[in-house]
């Protein structure tokens, strides 16, 4: 080797060296949070309701940590265009990734490419029961199991022996277990529960359905829905036979009609999955983990079931109306 | 027939009523004025206890993220008399949120009780875990000893570990016995078996004999477990002195400066570790979470352990330790 060769090769390893030395300071070194960017992707539209909330959960907590957050959706329910949307998210090497996986087949590849490239993921809204194998740190959100569960404590409390458990899509495991976790929850107290299945595309029939069931069963005190849409024909069931009073009704999920007859007396609670939080909660762990290394240790952390009662169903009104809840 | 005047008060009245009942529920509704949230943060740990100072580093950061205010307090000494004085004395000045450790139940309960009843939103941090939800707390954050046993057991299983110690220092504690529990149970998920040496460590010197005797007794054994860093040096000293430092995988419960750098020379393979940063940061969030937006979180226990330093980020965990906040 001349000279001159040797030199090159010299400063070349030095190079090397110092490049590997700055990477290496910057993993260990003070992590700035101005610097800090994350990627949400979910498969909810920012203009549907229940996933804006979500979005000033992410713009909240953006501010509060003082971290860059982008949020990002696919225009329609579209899996492809949303794993692309993943791709793309991981080829911009963020510090923290966050996304819903309604569909693990069609965005595992995408998820799993994320979690080998470094990138900090938690899930949220859908997917608690694949997050951990895809290697995401946390999932944020609620499970069907334990909100049935939960509902049917509530409804054990208020003195509830005997509930149907209203269900529009049996077969659907996501409903088929918040029935299963609402029997099991009311099992505690000594009550039990019936599936009524029922057609919401049709919802007289629905209301009739519903009305034969407590016919047919007058020992019934209380009744599930698993929805909004659910709650209006059991509503207008009770209304119809004047059993508001002697019969319980409680309901998946918030809707202007349910926080309404909640505050009227007429509803005795919503199960609501509070979706700021998981807006909210991914971008604050994020952070902790790149500033402080630290990681919550439950596989899931349950944003639900919170509940709507009469008793702050005024505040929640507000509280949705701010587009908090 | 009331007189007019009469009358004018009456109806006076009628709208004073009702403008202070307006005013106070709009109170309750915009409690989301951030910068007047006061919470109070009452601890068994003295600011001064390292470990203690991580947690007051935590709430410190929390306020100063969620623009709130906090104050963090400790009776001077472990004085259970102190500290539910201190609990009475922040309930009576009605703040919006109090986040407490529950070392004793028994001496706490009834000033707990008190602030549950006076409606104020509580959650317990590091000590508490199994009498939270009866106290009415929102949520409880901190480690639980099982579980971070399991965490420790799976890990030492998937490390290769068949056959391992709990190395115990103080039997019957059932805090630790537990820890010892859930290792048993973690490793035997890859069909590995736990066997539990008893050791005194006001005596290191006869712990590490304990140990080293352990060890030539059943040769077949590929790992130990000690429960806490003043446990772990003599067990580090047992493996030095055998020679078996790299066949025989070591781990403890808790950091000290000593784990830390064995760990990063990579004589031991992991410390399980509480992370008290987040009981002291998460209880601030969760708060006023709940005062601005209602929010409560389902899980019983928010686990802020098991976490696992290893030889991957031990140098980042000791850069931030030094930092005051692992």
């Amino acid at each position: 080797m001349n000279r001159i060769a040797r030199l090159v090769a010299v400063l070349a390893v030095a190079f090397a060296a110092m490049a590997g030395f700055a990477t290496h300071a910057q993993g260990q070194g003070e992590v700035n949070r101005g610097d800090l960017h994350f990627i949400v992707v979910t498969h909810g539209q920012a203009s549907d309701p229940f996933w804006s909330v979500v979005q000033n959960g992410v713009n909240q907590a953006a501010k509060d940590m003082g971290v860059q957050v982008d949020y990002q959706a696919p225009s329609t329910f579209d899996m492809v265009q949303m794993a692309q949307l993943i791709d793309a998210a991981v080829a911009a090497k963020p510090n923290g990734l966050v996304v819903s996986i309604p569909d693990a087949d069609a965005l595992g590849d995408s998820i799993k490419a994320a979690v080998a490239a470094g990138i900090p993921v938690i899930s949220i809204n859908s997917g608690a029961d694949v997050a951990k194998e895809l290697g995401v740190l946390n999932h944020v959100g609620q499970t069907e199991y334990e909100a049935g569960v939960g509902a049917g404590e509530r409804m054990g409390e208020a003195g509830v022996k005997n509930a149907l458990c209203v269900n529009q899509e049996v077969g659907n495991v996501a409903l088929d277990e918040r029935c299963r976790g609402f029997a099991d929850g009311l099992a505690k107290s000594g009550g039990k529960s019936t599936v009524v299945q029922v057609d919401l595309n049709n919802p007289s029939e629905a209301q009739s359905r519903i009305e034969a069931a407590l016919s047919a069963n007058p020992d019934v005190d209380g009744v599930l829905t698993l929805g909004p849409t659910g709650a209006a024909p059991a509503l207008e069931a009770l209304r119809g036979t004047n059993q508001l009073d002697t019969i319980k009704l409680a309901t998946f999920d918030l809707s202007p009609d349910v926080l309404k007859a909640i505050a009227a007396g007429e509803m005795l609670f919503a199960v609501d999955q509070q979706q700021y939080l998981q807006g909210y909660l991914p971008i604050v762990l994020l952070t902790l983990y790149d500033t402080n290394l630290n990681t919550v240790a439950n596989p899931v952390i349950m944003t639900g079931p919170g509940f709507v009662t009469k008793e702050n169903a005024e505040r929640v009104i507000a509280l949705a109306a701010a587009g908090t809840r | 027939m009331l007189q007019r005047g009469t009358r004018w008060i009456a109806l006076l009245s009628v709208v004073v009523i009702a403008t202070v009942g307006f005013a106070a529920q709009s109170f309750g509704q915009q409690a989301n004025d951030r910068a007047n949230l006061r919470f109070f943060v009452i601890t068994h740990g003295q600011a001064s206890d390292p470990y203690w100072s991580v947690v007051q580093n935590g709430v410190k950061q929390a306020a100063a993220d969620m623009g709130v205010q906090v104050e963090y307090q400790a009776p001077r000494t472990f004085d259970m008399v102190q500290m539910s004085q201190l609990i009475d004395a922040a309930v009576a000045s009605h703040p919006d949120g109090i986040a407490v450790s529950i070392p004793d139940a028994d001496a706490l309960g009834d000033s707990i009780r008190a602030g549950v009843a006076a409606g104020i939103p509580m959650i317990s941090l590091d000590s508490g875990s199994d009498v939270a939800a009866e106290l009415g707390m929102l949520n409880h954050v901190g480690q639980t000893e099982y579980e971070a046993g399991l965490g420790g057991g799976e890990r030492m299983g998937a490390a290769g570990v068949t056959t391992a110690l709990c190395v115990n220092q103080e039997i019957g504690n059932a805090a630790l016995d537990d820890r010892c529990r859930g290792f048993t149970d973690g490793l035997a998920k890859t069909n590995g078996t736990v066997e539990v040496v008893a050791v005194n460590l006001n005596n290191p010197s006869e712990a590490q004999s304990r140990i080293e005797a352990a060890l030539s007794a059943n040769p077949n054994i590929d790992g130990i477990l000690a429960l806490g860093p003043t446990g772990a040096a003599p067990a580090l000293e047992a493996l030095r002195g055998t020679g078996k430092l790299g066949t025989i995988q070591l781990a403890t419960f808790d950091l000290s400066p000593e784990v830390l750098d064995a760990i990063q020379k990579g004589d031991m393979l992991f410390a399980i570790d509480s992370q008290q940063y987040l009981q002291g940061y998460l209880p601030i969030v969760l708060l006023t979470l709940y005062n601005t937006n209602l929010n409560t979180v389902a899980n019983p226990v928010i686990m802020t352990g098991p976490g696992f330093v290893t030889k991957e980020n031990a140098a980042q965990v000791i850069d931030l330790a030094a930092k005051g906040t692992r």
